[in-house]
């Protein structure tokens, strides 16, 4: 198993907000997290990904069958982890190719590795661009700085491929995107993914997963996962909402 | 030590007749006035906040005149981008010690100037009225033994920087007092590179006073370097009067010393002059550094930029204190302030005063400051990249500093002052290879 999520009870400043959630994602697979607003989406993305400030009250994530929970959010990301941010953040001052420089160097020589030289790197660069088909006309500018909403995504997308993780969480990434733009960035996703690594996409709309098709669809309700299914769950969601699960879920207790 | 005391040694140290008996009247009446006005003090505006009482903790000792000048070894940027100057034991070492350079331009020392030409510099010397003086320039007056000299003559383009390079002295509680003069006639144009550092790791203290009168059209840059110990501290007292449609820039970057303060002076005496301010102090351990900007505006269509970026590490403390004066017929005057500021722990400490008085009624003036920490959301995301947390730091930091260096307009100087900030921000003091004292190769990459 690449990734396995065993009863994670977590919390904020007090408040609980996941309650005993588990998930086993294997390799190879796509993994969509679908659930209302504010049931713990972005939360449990944060603390995969180690967010500072999060209290972890019970359960494990293992990713390879090592416990991410020691480790600072760098180590994490140099094990294999991705996040997609909801919201990106700008840097300014801070060129995207030198952030994307330090960030792929440092996790080489964590794994032994030598690092890219400037020529390697920008070969690379070339090579990521055209393969998810996103310009980083970004390369000389700032981190995110002044990028619209849409631009920040697919500038997620193009990190996505130029890192190469294991296992890739991408939070609301069709959030803000027009049509062609969500079939840029659903087709670099699909890209990047292989028999060696897996997706966890976060969504509120079926029409992302039209692009990327997900093994199984999870949702994500009260801070615990209530339901998982196939790609068929998330149709059934787009037609009727989360009354009948909140209602089937309110049953059971 | 004591504020007594240190004027005690003042009439202990004074020799009528002794260093440079042409301005001896001069130095009398400038020892008068220091005797009279007594030390600073931080309860005075101009020192409020500011490290100045530690100065007087200390026993100090002139240069001696038999003491054999250090010889630092060859300064990278030297040679290839400037001619340089060296002044160690408040001496200059040179076997030529004023030189004649193109086209009537006469460079180096303030000594051999006054005997050389002793009209113009006497001239210069007691140009400023004592009765403005305040006391550390009234006690330079009074024991300065040399100092940079530099004359341009009309329309004179100085077709190299000129690089002076002031170490503080190896000997116990130095006071060095060094007078720089520069004149730029009408239309001339001259870049300097002023670098401070200290030999040693004994206190001493540098105490400049720097004349800088700024002719019609003409052109002024000055680049000033600090890098001294932590023990060691560095006053400079930079004076400039600008006339008509003349332009300054000054640009100092502070990388290290226990006490560096910086005054700068600015008198816009003629209709269009413009001023450029740009400086960096990086304060880490127990370091203070202070920077004291006074820009009058006394006539009208001048402008006016400040821009003064702080980090504050460990316990140290920054201090900006920023006058911007805009008198009654200084109309069209532009004005713009800026201090913004990165505090990166608990007991650091920043204190930032920008401050405008105007008169005038038709004037753009803003100014502002900022203090702040890292950006949590920017760390996170770097660290969640796989950048580690010290690096991310360091990315966050050069950001915040890389503006002002890229202003430096002497690439061989960018770049090397480019990479001793990166250094300076990993922690290491950008101490030089084959110097004793300087700045190191070049190398690259924040990581
Ligand atoms: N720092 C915080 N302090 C207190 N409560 C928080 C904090 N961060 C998040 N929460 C709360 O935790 C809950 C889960 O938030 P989260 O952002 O994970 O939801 P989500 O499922 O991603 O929602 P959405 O679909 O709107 O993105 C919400 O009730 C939110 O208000
Ligand atoms: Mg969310």
């Amino acid at each position: 198993m690449l990734l396995e999520i065993k009863n994670l009870c977590a919390g904020i400043n007090g408040k609980e907000i996941l309650k005993g959630v588990n998930l086993q994602i294997n390799k190879g697979e796509v993994h969509a997290i679908m659930g209302p607003n504010g049931t713990g989406k972005s939360t449990l993305a944060s603390i995969i990904a180690g967010r500072p400030g999060y209290d972890i009250t019970n359960g494990d994530i293992l990713l390879n069958g090592k416990s991410l929970l020691g480790m600072p959010p760098e180590q994490r990301a140099q094990e294999g982890i991705f996040l997609g941010f909801q919201y990106p953040v700008e840097i300014p001052g801070v060129s995207m190719s030198s952030f994307l420089r330090a960030a792929i160097n440092e996790t080489r020589r964590y794994r032994g590795q030598l690092p890219l030289g400037a020529v390697a790197f920008a070969r690379r660069m070339k090579e990521k661009e055209e393969m998810v088909e996103i310009k980083a006309k970004m390369k000389n500018r700032s981190v995110n700085e002044g990028f619209s909403g849409g631009e920040k995504k697919k500038n997620e997308i193009f990190q996505l491929a130029m890192l190469e993780p294991e296992v890739a969480i991408l939070d609301e990434t069709d959030s803000g995107l027009d049509i062609d733009a969500l079939r840029i960035v659903a087709g670099g996703v699909n890209k990047c993914k292989t028999a060696e690594n897996a997706t966890v996409v976060i969504t509120h709309y079926q029409r992302l997963l039209e692009y990327i098709v997900p093994n199984y669809v999870h949702i994500l309700y009260g801070g615990r996962v209530v339901k998982t299914g196939g790609r068929e769950l998330s149709l059934e969601l787009e037609e009727k909402g989360y009354d009948w699960i909140k209602a089937q879920v309110e049953g059971e207790e | 030590m004591s504020a007594e005391n240190f004027l005690a040694s003042l009439e202990r140290w004074f020799q009528p007749g002794g260093e440079l008996p042409e301005v001896g009247e001069l130095r009398r009446a400038a020892l008068e006035r220091a005797l009279a006005l007594g030390v600073p003090t931080t309860k005075m505006e101009r020192w409020r906040q500011s490290g100045v009482e530690k100065v007087f903790e200390h026993n100090y000792n002139l240069p001696k005149r038999d003491r054999l000048p250090m010889t630092p070894g060859r300064c990278q940027i030297n040679g290839r981008a400037t001619t340089a100057m060296h002044f160690s034991a408040g001496r200059i070492e040179s076997a030529q010690p004023l030189q004649r350079l193109q086209d009537g331009v006469i460079a180096g020392s303030l000594r051999a100037a006054l005997k050389e030409e002793p009209e113009l510099v006497q001239r210069l010397l007691a140009e400023r009225g004592l009765e403005k003086m305040g006391f550390f320039n009234a006690v330079n007056m009074a024991f300065f033994t040399d100092g940079f000299f530099l004359y341009v003559p009309k329309n004179v383009v100085l077709a190299k920087p000129i690089q002076v390079i002031h170490v503080l002295g190896e000997y116990r509680d130095a006071l060095e007092n060094l007078r720089n003069f520069v004149v730029l006639e009408e239309g001339a144009e001259a870049t300097l590179l002023f670098c401070d550092h200290s030999s040693g790791r004994e206190y001493g203290l540098a105490n400049s006073v720097n004349q800088f009168q700024i002719g019609p059209n003409a052109g002024f840059k000055l680049y000033r370097v600090q890098n001294l110990s932590d023990e060691a501290a560095c006053f400079h007292q930079d004076f400039f009067t600008q006339q008509e449609n003349s332009r300054l820039f000054s640009h100092t970057i502070g990388f290290n010393g226990g006490l560096l303060r910086g005054e700068a002076h600015v008198d816009l005496q003629g209709k269009g002059a413009d001023c450029e301010f740009v400086g960096l102090s990086l304060a880490s351990r127990g370091q203070r550094m202070e920077n004291f900007v006074k820009v009058e505006h006394q006539v009208p269509q001048c402008t006016s930029r400040e821009v003064f970026k702080y980090i504050v590490d460990d316990y140290a403390r920054g201090l900006f204190n920023g006058h911007v004066l805009v008198h009654p017929d200084a109309q069209k005057t532009e004005a713009y302030q800026h201090n913004s500021n990165i505090v990166l722990t608990d007991k650091a400490k920043m204190s930032s005063r920008p401050f405008l008085e105007i008169y005038a009624d038709d004037v753009k003036c803003s100014h502002g400051s900022s203090v702040g920490q890292l950006d949590e959301e920017a760390l996170f995301y770097m660290r969640q990249r796989g950048i580690s947390e010290e690096n991310a730091r360091l990315l966050l930091l050069y950001a915040f500093a890389a503006d002002v260096i890229n202003q430096i307009d002497i690439e061989p100087l960018r770049r090397q002052l480019d990479d001793m900030v990166k250094k300076r921000l990993r922690g290491e003091l950008p101490s030089c290879e084959d110097c004793v004292l300087s700045c190191s190769q070049p190398e690259f990459e924040v990581l």
